[in-house]
């Protein structure tokens, strides 16, 4: 098979072509396409998943051995901390839970109660 | 030449816009206080032109905030119904923190969804009412609609891209394997950092979310036709993530993804089985095509499992988010969505064909 030599440019295929600048464009966003479908496989994998397994536990675990050394310090120094402050919001909460409690048995005593019949109008005095 | 000239002024607009974006307003439609616990709030919007008796509440994630039900104007799903004349209720969860390390899914299930339906049916003085719920809402409102006694006042249940049976998706072989540990998690986070779960969520498409979001909004300032409002709004809403209550988190990964519990029968919250079979309600099952997080083959056991009779199936392109949020939503979902309602919503329960629809 003898190779063609290379045809010329028609204006149809310049034009399809674009200038310079686009033809960069479209190369680029095929790169960023090949490069998604790339790690979107890769992020689907066991191993990727074996990683970010020990990878979250290495990041939790260093936010707590932190959020621990500030707490210390913080009850060291007798200054409330957050957990103080969570502490009571949760007391808070539980007050609030009861109030909902009993919001709703007083929600199912209207239901099963009969409506009340319409009130007279009062009749005036007499002069 | 010209290019090089005005690249500085492009790269600087969208920056601009970047940087902007917290001013973005979202969530604007106007709305009452109904009812507030802890730090869940029931909002009312109410509609001019009612028509539908039977109201509609709104259940969105844990994970993120239910504004995206009202993105912005002219683009929000609670604009669309109060058009169309719904009685609209937003359930939201609000922001939790520390002090709600204790809510687990049986306090969302078994309470706040049933308290806030209890409200819903008083301030509107109805009877029924139709639940929208959408992801992890949806979920939440099928595990209410199996629990609800034979006298439930749910008529109708709209479910959009909900994660049911996760045996085979991305979540489980990141989450569901043993090396996950989950209890270190929750137990070193009384609340999970929004953040973290926001990061986990992008790293499922690490290039479309990190890098083809900025490019194809440079694209669209270099090509004149950015629309400054629709990314900010978006954009802003994506990056608002409430933390995840532990407990809740905890149960969600283990019961949802460890064990795939739901789809198999074997939840149980607060000593209650979760039985599908025990869902009635009329049921609309809405998927997307390019949905990552709550793929449709997720989604699809769950219509075998139900007892309605009158259930359809609908399945639109566009992603877990854009399905109902994006661009073509106003025209290639919302309308169906309104149209199943109106059949349904009627003063007369029984007016709607029952059929099963695909």
């Amino acid at each position: 098979m003898v190779a063609q030599p290379p045809s010329e440019p028609t204006e149809a295929s310049t034009a399809r072509a674009g200038t310079p600048a686009e033809q960069i464009q479209r190369l680029y966003e095929d790169a960023e396409y090949r490069a998604s479908e790339a790690m979107e496989g890769l992020v689907a994998s066991n191993g990727f998943a074996e990683l970010l397994s020990l990878l979250t536990s290495n990041v939790v675990a260093l936010i707590k051995v932190g959020g621990d050394a500030a707490d210390t310090l913080i009850r060291t120094l007798r200054l409330a901390g957050r957990s103080d402050v969570a502490r009571l919001s949760r007391q808070l909460a539980r007050t609030e839970d009861k109030l909902e409690l009993v919001l709703q048995e007083l929600r199912l005593l209207q239901d099963r109660e009969p409506p009340p019949p319409p009130r007279r109008p009062m009749p005036r005095a007499k002069p | 030449m010209s290019q090089l000239t005005s690249l500085p002024r492009q790269l600087a607009e969208t920056a601009n816009i970047v940087l902007t974006t917290g001013d973005a307003v979202i969530g604007a439609t106007p709305k009452d206080i109904v009812w507030t616990h802890r730090k869940v709030t029931l909002w009312r919007y109410r509609s001019a032109v009612r028509r539908h008796p039977v109201p509609v509440l709104l259940i969105f994630a844990l994970i993120n905030r239910p504004d995206i039900f009202d993105l912005r104007p002219g683009n929000s799903f609670v604009e669309h119904l109060l058009e169309d004349g719904y009685d609209v209720f937003l359930l939201d969860w609000g922001v939790p923190d520390d002090e709600d390390a204790d809510m687990g899914l049986a306090n969302y299930v078994c309470d706040e969804i049933p308290w806030s339906v209890r409200e819903v049916l008083v301030a509107s003085g109805q009877r029924e009412l139709s639940i929208i719920g959408w992801c992890i809402g949806a979920t939440l409102s099928a595990m209410y609609a199996t629990l609800e006694p034979d006298d439930s006042p749910l008529r109708n249940l709209v479910l959009l891209t909900m994660p049911v049976d996760t045996g085979v998706s991305l979540y489980t072989t990141w989450v569901g394997r043993d090396s996950f540990d989950v209890d270190q998690v929750a137990d070193a986070f009384t609340a999970v950092p929004g953040g973290l779960v926001d990061i986990a969520n992008k790293m499922m498409k690490p290039v479309a979310n990190f890098v083809t979001t900025y490019r194809k909004l440079f694209d669209s300032v270099r090509a004149g036709t950015a629309n400054r409002v629709a990314y900010q709004s978006m954009a802003k809403w994506v990056a608002d993530n409430p933390p995840f209550p532990s407990a809740a988190y905890r149960e969600w990964i283990t019961w949802m993804y460890k064990e795939n519990r739901l789809i198999r029968g074997l939840l149980r919250l607060r000593g209650r089985r979760v039985d599908l079979a025990q869902i009635t309600a009329n049921v609309l099952v809405v998927t997307a095509g390019a949905d990552h997080i709550a793929p449709r083959h997720t989604t699809m056991p769950f219509l075998d499992a139900i007892s309605s009779v009158d259930v359809s199936h609908l399945d639109r392109p566009g992603g877990h988010i854009g399905l109902m949020a994006g661009s073509k939503a106003r025209k290639e979902t919302w309308p169906h969505i309104t149209d199943w309602l109106g059949q349904h919503s009627g003063a007369d329960r029984d007016t709607a064909p029952k059929r099963r629809s695909t």
